[in-house]
Parts: structure tokens; sequence; C-alpha cells
């Protein structure tokens, strides 16, 4: 047979028969072929040595007030407003998306409608003409000449 | 695959319910979402010792292992009302568990540990003190070579460790390790084989 540990197939099954977490027909297959080859062999034992040596690390005792201490943090988390929406809680963790939906709707609304005038779009602006000082001098000229003319005209007419 | 507790995500695996169906740890669970405060309590009788020993193999300092232990509970706590019995809960558990650790092993939480190892005094169970108990040399050669072994793993890359404790100490399967660490179960292979390897080179001497 080849050897095992040459293959990760086969390391995983000596890892496995190592920790004692093979099944008994494995176990008689591998135990054969340990029996011929010294380098597994070799890995069996130097991995169930770790194992025996993290067996001896005992982790130390659990502080007597662990539980009190956990229940008291717990206690402050349920406040007087989670005792409020208890009875409500499941309605809330269903219903809580389209009530947040709506409020999200609301308030972007608000904020539109509160935009300051400056922020808000403006509709296009009709396009100014610019006058020159030129223009105003010939336009009053004009105007005074017509004048003339219409008072020269009243003058003419015949007295009825 | 339990609800998503602050600092976890969800992981969606085709073990879920089936696992979930037969695990009387999610059914306690669900009775916790239904308002049942005793229902926690034998949650936290039955896991309380193993996810405390966890977290102090993990970080070596008891006092931050219990810290991390209260906050572990106290999100299973905060996670009952979106709670959904989709994994084993000990997966659920030891993934917050795992999670906590590393993120307090990254931010140096537990750096003191160092200072900690040879000082047994501080940290190990305290010894019964009998007729029959064992010789001053005994107890040195003991504390020598738990010393060691603490080293070989304080030395392990933080997953490594992690992965060689679920495996070790809560006897959990391939798959079980690779929910808790959001790896693949070829990835959880990998680390086991290589921490091994380092474990084996460590303590040779030991054998």
């Amino acid at each position: 047979m080849r050897c095992l540990i040459e293959t990760q197939e086969g390391a995983e099954r000596l890892l496995a028969y190592s920790t004692g977490r093979t099944a008994g027909g494995e176990n008689a297959a591998l135990e054969q072929h340990l029996q011929n080859c010294a380098a597994c062999r070799d890995y069996v034992t130097r991995q169930r040595a770790v194992w025996a040596s993290l067996d001896e690390w005992e982790a130390p005792r659990v502080s007597a007030d662990f539980d009190r201490q956990l229940y008291a943090r717990i206690e402050q988390e349920v406040s007087w407003v989670d005792r409020l929406l208890r009875p409500v809680r499941t309605l809330l963790v269903w219903r809580g998306l389209p009530v947040a939906a709506a409020a999200c709707l609301v308030i972007t609304i608000g904020i539109v409608l509160e935009l300051p005038s400056g922020m808000r779009p403006q509709p296009p602006s009709a396009p100014v003409e610019i006058t020159h000082p030129e223009q105003v001098v010939h336009a009053l000229d004009d105007m005074e000449m017509l004048g003339n003319f219409d008072s020269s005209l009243r003058g003419a007419a015949p007295r009825s | 695959m339990g609800p998503q507790p602050e600092g976890t995500e969800r992981v969606n695996t085709g073990m879920g319910s089936i696992a979930a169906t037969l695990d009387c740890d999610a059914e306690l669970m669900v009775r916790v979402k239904e308002g049942d405060g005793a229902s926690f309590a034998v949650l936290l009788e039955k896991h309380r010792s193993p996810v405390i020993h966890f977290l102090y193999r993990m970080v070596q300092n008891q006092a931050v292992a219990e810290e991390l232990a209260q906050e572990v509970f106290l999100r299973v706590y905060r996670s009952r009302s979106t709670y959904e019995p989709t994994a084993k809960f000990t997966t659920w558990l030891f993934r917050i568990a795992t999670h906590l650790a590393l993120n307090s092993l990254r931010d140096g939480k537990s750096e003191r540990y160092d200072e900690r190892l040879d000082d047994e005094s501080v940290e190990a169970p305290a010894r019964q003190i009998c007729d029959n108990r064992p010789s001053v040399e005994a107890v040195m050669v003991k504390e020598a070579k738990l010393g060691e072994v603490r080293r070989a793993v304080a030395g392990l890359p933080a997953k490594q460790r992690a992965a060689v404790l679920m495996h070790k100490y809560q006897e959990m399967e391939y798959t079980q390790i690779a929910e808790a660490l959001s790896c693949s179960e070829s990835a959880v292979k990998s680390l086991l084989f290589r921490a091994y390897e380092t474990l084996r080179a460590r303590l040779a001497h030991m054998a």
C-alpha cells in the first residue's frame, strides 16, 4: 500500500485515526498499514503525543458571578422602551419595513418642500436685452419729434 | 444558521434545516424567541463552560475570556427576536465566539497573556491539597509541560488556533468549523493540517 501521509486523503485518515475518530472497519485496514509503514507509524505516534499534551491543558474554573454579571447586562438592555414594545415586537419585526419605507417617503417629501428657494430648480427665464445709452437718447429724440408732429397736426386741423 | 447578530454574517449551507430539526438547542432558542427566559438559562448552563474554555484557550487570559463570553451570550440574547433555526445552535454560537476572539486578538486586547504564560498561579485551576498530592517536582514538571503546550498553541496563527481548539475540545466536524470560521471545508482541513504539523514539531520532545 502507498504511504498514507503522501496524499491529503491518506493524511486525513491518519489524523482521524490518531484522534480516535475512525470507524471500526477502517481502523483494521489502517492498523495493518501501520505495521508495515514506519513513516505513518511515526506520524500517528507524534500526533497522539500532541493530542495527549492538549488533553492536559485544563481551562480554569468559571467565575462564580459570571451569570449574575450577564443577567445584569441583559437587564440593562431591556429598557423601559423595550418593555413597552414587547407586546408588539413581533408585529414590528414583520411590519417594520413598510413603516420605515413610508417614513422615508414622508421625510423626503418634507425635505423637498422645505428646500430654500435658491436650491429649488428654477424655470428658464426670458432672455434680457441689453440697451445702450445711445439707443435711449435716440428713442427720446424720436418721442419728442412725434410729440411735436402731433401738436403741429392739431394746430393745423380746422376748428369745427 | 441562526440570526445575524452584530459582527457576524449569515452563511447559507445545505446542511441547515435538517441538522437544526434535530438540534434541541435550536428548539430552546426558539422558545427564548417566544419569550421563555428559562430556556435561555438552560442554554447558558449548557454552553457557558465550553464557550469560556474555548475563549480562554484562544486568548489565554481568563478575564478577557469571560468578558468575551458575556458578549457572546449577550449577542445570542439580543438576536432572539430574529433567530431562525436553520443550522446547529453550537455552530452559530461558536461562530460568534470565534468572531469575537479573532477581533480581540487582532485588537491586542489580550496581549497580556504573554506575561501570564509563566505565571500559572494566576490562571491555573486551583490545586487540590490532600494527602496524596503530587510532589513538588512532579508539579513543576507538569507546569513546565503545560507552559510549553500553551506557548505552542499561542504561537499558531489565530485561525489555525481556532480550528484546532474547535476540533480538539469541541469535537466539531469540519463542516461546523468551516461555518464558524466562514471558510470552506477544504480550507479548514488545510488549517488543521498545518496547525497539527506545527504542534507536532514544537511538542515533539514531549512524546
